[in-house]
């Protein structure tokens, strides 16, 4: 009873799945033209401006579509065919009571042959795939180090990963049920299992001790740090910007007060952040004035329903109706406080650093003035180079998969990354045989809409002619002004300042989080 | 033999008449607001199933779009609305389909799904206890579990989309509005979701420790219990202790978004708004709570499935398990490192380096308790004497799993490694193999092998090991190629590679890993058939029918309020004793005396005549044992 059942159950399926199949198929097949569909559009009267006639079913694509959908329900088809089919064996083998085959034989030739297949395909992989990999083909100091360590895993790795594979499959072959045979009563040995403690404990002792030589030469005792080559790597949704010290040496410092329409890194140019300073204290009186006004923009809006109306524009009746609803309920009046908000504490953010003189120096010291802004960035080969990250927003991360080079670029911290570039931009298009071939930085932490395209070219040059030239190209970004009164600060500034660091950050400067 | 079927006789008495054997019950009180473990576990497990094929239909969606890109589908348009419009995937959409498919498969299937399902069902049955400690905390926990799935669903109808910034929801990403669409409202939810969820994984595990510490029966010594209750005793253990930093983590992030609070934000210049106010919070704070949870969360999805792993073998390869005493060692082992190791996410997020080099050196210990587990296993198989269940095979599944995503993690907890390998594909290789697939293997042999006590039906073997094979070999074919695509350097979460010429050699690689993927969601077709439609027409199982030693077995294929109609078994030796030699079966129940003779006529479990329904006493008790258990956690005596 239970199998016709079963059998009426998976048939009204097979029956449902199929006329969808020809439902979805019919326009396929041309069962419906395009005049027939265009009549029908003609019935519900064509012109009207909220009826779209029956785009979608003569577009070429929607026929693309179909198709896809006719191949989803033939594969959902398939499948239950499959299960009637097997469904059906396996009521036959236990009506009849013989077996059809031996299961646990076939499932444990199949756990062999999977193992074999396996194999093969993972050192498939290897061959084919492996090369494509940048292991063994770094483009930076460290990146020796890095792929001798990551081979010497590979090692410990690949032979411990055949063993006990093989181990898995070839006992669960081996030892498939017998009737004739009983399992052997053995349940521990303690000598066994403290010699396979200890193998994997030195094992990993090794790999260890080399991962912390490898890593702490990286980072904190990396020998280069000192005289590297300094660039400043700012990320933001959704890019990248290079920072040059200039001829001092120094960078300009920085802060996120600072950041303005022309002034997007934030640096702190005196003339930059005065005008800023204005535009701030501009939008602060003009909050206040809209949040004095909302009675006014009410009523505005209200006229501009009555307008819309007239002119029968339903989307603008929509918005400003939904505008009306968002003053009304204090939305409106919320947003603008905290904007004033922001703006407010941004000033006040500002006047603390004027009032404190020391840090007012420290930070407009001139060294800001020869900063120069890329937008691609270009070393020298075989010089250390230090790249030092600041984000805008959020978390973004920058990663230069030639050179094993990553770290996250954290908003209010600071992080870098010192490195030694050895191949030339050159050499890799003519190792790679394409000239098409460039280093990038690409963002590797989630961080929005247009994260998969955020890069930013990354040169390394052969000779320092080379570098020379490109340097003597860039032009400083905010270039000294006036030779009046600012000339004489600067001449004055190293003299009277005691600022031994390059860069100031106003906020939170070492902030190293643990 | 002939006891069984006087057993099978007489509750097939009960079938037509089902609802008169408690009339005291309703619908309601049966099978929606129901306190009895087994039911609870039910609802766990088919709760979790939906939320699984909703996560994999998810991850096809996006694969679609990886193979594919800028392709149309009309199957996205027809299931995302305006996020697919023409067929073609949202870049911001990708992100939510990408974060809400981790947040589902993390929590929903394999920590709630997995570990709610089998330790509600075992616990009580592999200890000879009637009831959980406290059944309606245990109801609780469910329908907590059960309001958070709505909400995070809820959160696909939502204007501005759902969570879309990584299952990990790093702020500042996540907790600023104007950053992504998907850290509107859609981020709320997913926060009130994952507390509710929390709330309900505390008032499971309390439950659980506390039951399994007190509420085992007689003979029942904690040496006796089998590797199930011991990993399900160590899960709940590590997500009592670590859930609650997650909840900290979580309050700051609404904190942050809602109240004006500066938790994680400093020093953020956003477009079209300027600067925030924000000043002298971490991110990185976030990431530190955040990984304190995280990586015992591995382990809370992991340990589960090992210890059905352990059983299953055990019991189809007709052998103790090897090294029991280790086995504990080693989860105990994991269980411990694993609160100590959740700084190597954090290896190049400008956390201090040194630090760093603390982090990589207890990380990589951690993979000396699970070589051997791996080794105990394979010892267990050798010499065995091999039945390939579709259990057996799902659990052999999860041991080749295990040792290929477990290896790469050596690369991983590296610091020098990670440097290249964070956040690309080989991270998702990594995971999706030792985290992801093990855990779901071991999910599926728990489910085939448990099956005929949660359901008192029989599944179909033959759709079984389809279900089986396809599953393995897609999970490698997925999986394995990743790692080579994360050595190139192919970041994770990317949208399309086409705007990266670089990446191009992977187009091909990826419409393969698509394909597997599709035929790997479409093998899950037939373990729905085969579960769904088996609950209602299938073959009627039998009391042991895997011959098993644990006490589950003993008690009535019909469920009855209370597990066992008379007293309860009283246990006489572990749980592992197959082929023990100079018997003649080649098992040996736990609740058979010794001086007894072998078979199985003893237990009084199956002298059904009619059975007598008693009220279980845990209900009465339930305050007091929470209190003793409590008590006995921190060593004061009973009052």
């Amino acid at each position: 009873m239970k199998q016709t059942q079963m059998k009426t159950f998976i048939k009204t399926g097979l029956m449902v799945l199929f006329f969808g199949f020809v439902y979805v198929a019919e326009p396929i097949l041309e069962l419906k033209t395009l005049n027939t569909e265009l009549q029908e559009a003609a019935l519900f009267g064509v012109g009207s401006d909220e009826f779209e006639p029956f785009k979608e079913a003569t577009g070429a694509e929607s026929l693309k579509s179909k198709i896809q959908w006719a191949l989803y329900i033939a594969a959902g088809l398939l499948i239950l065919v499959l299960a009637y089919v097997f469904d059906v064996a396996s009521y036959a083998q236990k009506l009849t009571g013989r077996k059809i085959a031996d299961a646990n034989k076939i499932n444990a030739w199949m756990l062999l042959i999977f193992l074999g297949v396996g194999m093969y395909f993972a050192a498939w992989e290897f061959v084919v795939h492996g090369p494509e990999t940048k292991v063994y083909n770094s483009s930076s100091e460290h990146g020796v180090d890095y792929d001798n360590m990551f081979m010497i895993t590979l090692i410990f790795t690949a032979i411990v990963f055949v063993a006990t594979q093989v181990l898995l499959f070839v006992y669960s072959f081996m030892y498939k049920k017998s009737e004739t045979r009983k399992a052997t009563y053995y349940s521990h040995n303690n000598k066994l299992e403290v010699f396979w403690t200890i193998i994997p404990a030195i094992v990993l002792t090794i790999l260890v001790l080399r991962g912390y030589a490898v890593w702490k030469n990286i980072t904190y005792e990396n020998p280069n740090s000192k005289n590297a080559q300094e660039i400043e790597v700012f990320a933001y949704q959704f890019g990248w910007t290079a920072r040059y010290p200039g001829a001092d040496n120094k960078f300009g410092a920085h802060s996120f007060n600072y950041i303005s329409g022309t002034n997007s890194l934030g640096l702190a140019v005196e003339s930059e952040v005065e005008t800023f300073k204005e535009e701030l204290k501009k939008d602060t009186s003009d909050y206040i004035a809209k949040i004095n006004s909302i009675d006014t923009y009410l009523s505005e809006l209200n006229a501009k329903v009555k307008d819309f109306k007239k002119l029968a524009n339903f989307k603008g009746v929509e918005d400003t109706e939904k505008e009306i609803a968002r003053v009304l309920n204090g939305e409106y009046k919320m947003d603008l406080e905290l904007m004033l908000r922001r703006r407010t504490k941004q000033l006040e953010r500002m006047a603390l650093v004027e009032m404190n003189k020391e840090e007012y120096k420290a930070t407009f010291n001139g060294s800001v003035h020869d900063d120069m802004i890329t937008k691609e960035i270009v070393v020298l080969k075989n010089k250390p180079v230090k790249l030092k990250f600041r984000s805008r927003d959020i978390i973004h991360s920058a990663f230069l998969p030639d050179f094993r080079v990553q770290m996250n670029c954290v908003p209010g911290m600071n992080t870098e990354f010192t490195f030694v570039p050895t191949k030339s931009t050159d050499e890799i298009r003519k190792e790679k045989n394409n000239e098409e071939y460039n280093y990038y930085l690409y963002c590797n932490k989630i961080c929005g809409q247009a994260h998969f395209n955020m890069k930013i070219k990354f040169v390394v040059v052969e000779t320092e002619t080379e570098y020379k030239t490109w340097i003597a190209a860039q032009k400083p970004a905010y270039p000294m002004q006036l030779p009046g009164s600012e000339k004489e600060e600067e001449i004055n500034s190293p003299v009277e300042n005691q600022v031994e660091e390059s860069v100031v950050i106003i906020q939170s400067n070492n902030k190293k989080s643990i | 033999m002939s006891t069984t079927s006087h057993l099978e006789t007489e509750t097939h008495g009960h079938d037509d008449h089902h609802g008169h054997e408690h009339h005291k019950e309703t619908f309601i009180s049966k099978y929606v607001f129901s306190m009895d473990h087994k039911m609870i576990s039910r609802q766990f497990l088919i709760t979790g199933i939906i939320m699984g094929c909703i996560g994999v239909f998810m991850s096809i969606l996006f694969r679609l779009q990886l193979a594919w890109p800028s392709e149309s589908f009309g199957i996205i348009e027809t299931f995302l609305g305006k996020w697919g419009k023409d067929g073609i995937l949202d870049p911001n959409f990708y992100l939510a389909l990408v974060t809400i498919h981790g947040t589902i498969m993390v929590f929903y299937v394999l920590t709630a799904g997995l570990s709610g399902t089998f330790s509600n069902l075992l616990i009580p049955l592999q200890i000879g206890a009637r009831d959980m400690a406290s059944p309606f905390m245990n109801m609780l926990s469910y329908w907590f579990f059960f309001l958070s799935s709505i909400v995070l669903i809820s959160s696909f109808f939502v204007e501005t989309g759902p969570a879309s910034a990584g299952w990990t929801v790093y702020p500042p990403l996540s907790a600023l509005e104007k950053a992504m669409p998907g850290s509107g409202l859609g981020m709320t939810l997913w926060l009130v979701a994952i507390i509710l969820f929390i709330v309900s994984s505390l008032l499971g595990g309390i439950n659980y420790i506390s039951t399994v510490l007190n509420m085992r029966t007689k003979g029942m010594s904690m040496d006796r219990m089998p590797l199930t209750i011991w990993s399900f005793f160590f899960t709940a253990v590590l997500g009592l202790l670590s859930f609650p930093v997650l909840l900290g983590a979580g309050l700051f992030l609404i904190f942050d978004r809602s109240f004006g609070t500066s938790f994680y934000l400093s020093d953020i210049y956003l477009n079209g708004i300027g600067a925030l106010d924000n000043v002298g919070g971490s991110p990185v704070l976030y990431q530190h709570l955040f990984w304190f949870l995280g990586h015992p969360e591995v382990y809370i999805i992991l340990m589960p499935a090992l210890g059905i792993t352990s059983e299953v073998i055990a019991n189809n390869a007709r052998k103790p398990i090897f090294g029991y005493t280790a086995m504990v060692i080693s989860l105990l082992g994991i269980s411990f490192l694993s609160f100590i190791v959740w700084g190597h996410h954090m290896f190049i997020t400008g956390m201090n380096p040194f630090l760093g080099t603390v982090f990589m050196f207890v990380t990589l210990i951690i993979a000396v308790p699970s070589a051997v587990k791996t080794f105990n296993y394979l010892a267990t198989l050798w010499k065995g004497n091999i039945r390939f269940t579709p259990a057996m095979l799902f659990a052999i599944g999860l041991v080749s799993l295990f040792i290929t995503g477990g290896l790469t993690g050596i690369y991983l907890g590296n610091a020098a490694l990670d440097i290249q390998l964070h956040d690309t594909y080989f991270v998702v290789a990594h995971f999706h193999l030792v985290m992801g697939s093990a855990s779901i293997f071991g999910m599926f042999a728990g489910i085939y092998h448990w099956y005929p006590k949660m359901f008192g039906k029989m599944m179909n073997n033959t759709l079984g090991y389809f279900h089986f094979w396809l599953t393995f070999i897609s999970a490698y074919v997925v999986f394995f190629p990743m790692h080579f695509m994360g050595l190139a350097g192919v970041p994770r979460r990317y949208y399309e590679f086409t705007l990266v010429p670089e990446f191009g050699i992977w187009m091909d690689v990826n419409v393969v890993i698509t394909i597997a993927a599709i035929v790997g969601g479409l093998a899950q077709v037939f373990f729905l058939y085969n579960f769904f439609v088996n609950i209602f027409k299938g073959e009627k199982a039998t009391q042991n029918p895997w011959q098993s030693n644990s006490l589950e077995w003993t008690t009535p294929v019909e469920h009855i309020h209370g597990n066992w109609p008379g007293p309860l078994p009283v246990v006489y030796r572990g749980p592992y004793e197959y082929s023990v030699p100079g018997r003649e079966l080649d098992y040996y129940p736990q609740n058979i005396p010794s001086d007894g003779e072998d078979d199985i006529h003893h237990t009084e479990t199956v002298k059904v005549d009619e059975p007598t329904i008693e009220t279980p006493t845990t209900e009465v008790d339930s305050s007091k044992v929470l209190f003793a258990s409590f008590a006995k956690l921190f060593g004061l005596n009973r009052a």
